[in-house]
């Protein structure tokens, strides 16, 4: 017989000892702890995902943040960079207009340089041609300057054309007195004085009235005035005449080869 | 050579006997309470286990697993006596590996008595469930002319059960040791190992089949309650 059936009892006894002993110490015991671990994980992960959300809003709470920082920054960046430009404009304005004042200075400067050197010049140049005429006329003509000039403005005075000697009548005429002015730029002699005096009286009988003046800016001549005429002979007529020929070289002359300061000035105003 | 362990007789009082299958199933008992009680003292329901609880809780899950996929249920009122079943079972075959070892699994009253409490708890399960008429009722399905073939079908898988699990260990155990007597050397250890294999799928067999009739008794509930709502 195979089977015994006090064994089979006795097993069957012993299943269900094993049963409850393990459900006693196994199934018990395992089941709660994974129920633990699995209520512990559930917790971390509930708390996971809360930091996880907590995170994503401080993320996105950064993100703005950050945006708007940039967007200031942008605006700050564009307001300086507005305000730079501005202020180098107006730098830049003050920059030209002041190399504009100092070459428009510099160019008065240099005009008015020019102007004293041409003025320089041309009283040497008349003091030299008055020294050196008179030195010719006394050593080769044996002729006083001063004299010949009398003769000569007296000469012109006698040559008179008629339409010039209207225009004396008309302007005597116009003068409150009938006045006539005699300027000379040397102190005339007693004789020399009389001999004016005498030759103006004969060629324009309706003058009143005489002056006799000494005037050094004549230069070296002598000029008869009245109301808005005026009858002169000087030697300045023939400077006048130098300087001009003088002043259309040396223009030429330098308008054909700049100077160096005339391009820097040049490319500064530019 | 004894066919069954009931024939090796340990100790014997009139016509209570002590033999080697109660001997080595106090042995199996033993050794899985202690193990249990042991790991249990150590268990923690923290992330970081130990190996041991590791390995308890991956073998009760995975009984419990099986059991909720079979009965499509809460697996907790099954899993002692299912759970059980299979630990003891497969404690019992894996243990054949130890020489002098004589697995319990291997006695056709061993296999009987678990199949008797199978055969027991099937109703005691049903009637739990869906109370003791509506259980009966099923023997007369689908018409009182089959209740003796209903009647039979329970005693024979009952039958099956136990003499499946037994014939299995049984002829496994047999065959290593004429294997022993034939050629020592390298075939019993290839059989040994297969009897460890053959071992374990024979404990998950019965346990299964057993996790089968009792969701058959219990699915039927459901379905007529089921059928009662809808």
């Amino acid at each position: 017989m195979l089977i015994d059936w006090f064994t089979v009892v006795a097993q069957i006894f012993n299943f269900l000892v094993l049963v409850w002993l393990l459900k006693r110490f196994l199934y018990g015991p395992i089941t709660q702890a994974m129920a633990k671990r699995e209520a512990l994980i559930a917790s971390q992960l509930a708390d996971a995902q809360t930091s996880l959300t907590e995170a994503a809003q401080e993320a996105e709470y950064y993100r703005q943040m950050q945006a708007t920082l940039k967007a200031q920054h942008d605006d700050w960046l564009d307001q300086t960079r507005q305000q730079v430009e501005q202020q180098r404009q107006v730098w830049l304005d003050d920059a030209k207009q002041s190399v504009a004042i100092a070459r428009e200075q510099w160019l008065k400067d240099l005009e008015q340089e020019h102007q004293q050197i041409w003025d320089t010049i041309h009283q040497q140049t008349t003091q030299q041609l008055v020294a050196a005429t008179r030195q010719v006329l006394t050593q080769i003509a044996n002729v006083d300057l001063e004299e010949q000039i009398i003769q000569v403005f007296l000469d012109q005075l006698h040559h008179l054309s008629s339409e010039e000697r209207d225009r004396l009548q008309a302007a005597l005429t116009h003068s409150p007195d009938r006045h006539l002015t005699l300027r000379s730029s040397f102190p005339l002699s007693t004789a020399q004085s009389d001999r004016l005096r005498q030759a103006i009286y004969d060629h324009v009988p309706d003058a009143i009235a005489l002056d006799l003046d000494t005037d050094a800016n004549l230069i070296c001549g002598i000029q008869l005035t009245t109301a808005g005429y005026l009858l002169d002979w000087n030697l300045a007529h023939y400077l006048e005449g130098l300087d001009a020929k003088l002043t259309s070289t040396l223009n030429h002359t330098r308008s054909s080869q700049p100077t160096h300061e005339t391009t820097r000035l040049n490319i500064q105003s530019g | 050579m004894n066919i069954s362990t009931d024939h090796v007789l340990i100790w014997q009082h009139g016509s209570i006997t002590l033999n080697a299958t109660l001997v080595f199933t106090w042995l199996v008992m033993a050794l899985l309470v202690g193990a249990s009680i042991w790991i249990g003292h150590h268990l923690s329901s923290s992330t970081r286990i130990s190996p041991g609880q590791n390995v308890l809780e991956v073998i009760v899950e995975a009984i419990a697993s099986q059991i909720r996929d079979i009965s499509d249920q809460d697996p907790e009122p099954y899993l002692p006596f299912v759970g059980t079943l299979f630990i003891f079972i497969a404690a019992s075959n894996l243990l054949t590996i130890i020489p002098g070892f004589l697995p319990p699994t291997g006695s056709l009253s061993t296999t009987a008595a678990l199949a008797i409490c199978v055969f027991v708890a099937i109703p005691l399960f049903g009637i739990h469930k869906r109370g003791i008429g509506e259980y009966l009722k099923d023997y007369l399905k689908p018409t009182p002319l089959l209740l003796p073939l209903n009647l039979i079908g329970e005693f024979s898988r009952t039958l099956a059960l136990a003499v499946r699990l037994f014939g299995n260990v049984m002829s496994g155990t047999m065959i290593v040791g004429i294997l022993l007597s034939i050629a020592p050397l390298l075939f019993p250890v290839i059989m040994q190992a297969m009897g460890l294999l053959t071992g374990l799928i024979q404990a998950y067999i019965f346990s299964i089949l057993a996790m089968v009739y009792i969701a058959a008794a219990t699915r039927i509930q459901q379905e007529h309650g089921e059928s009662d709502h809808g």
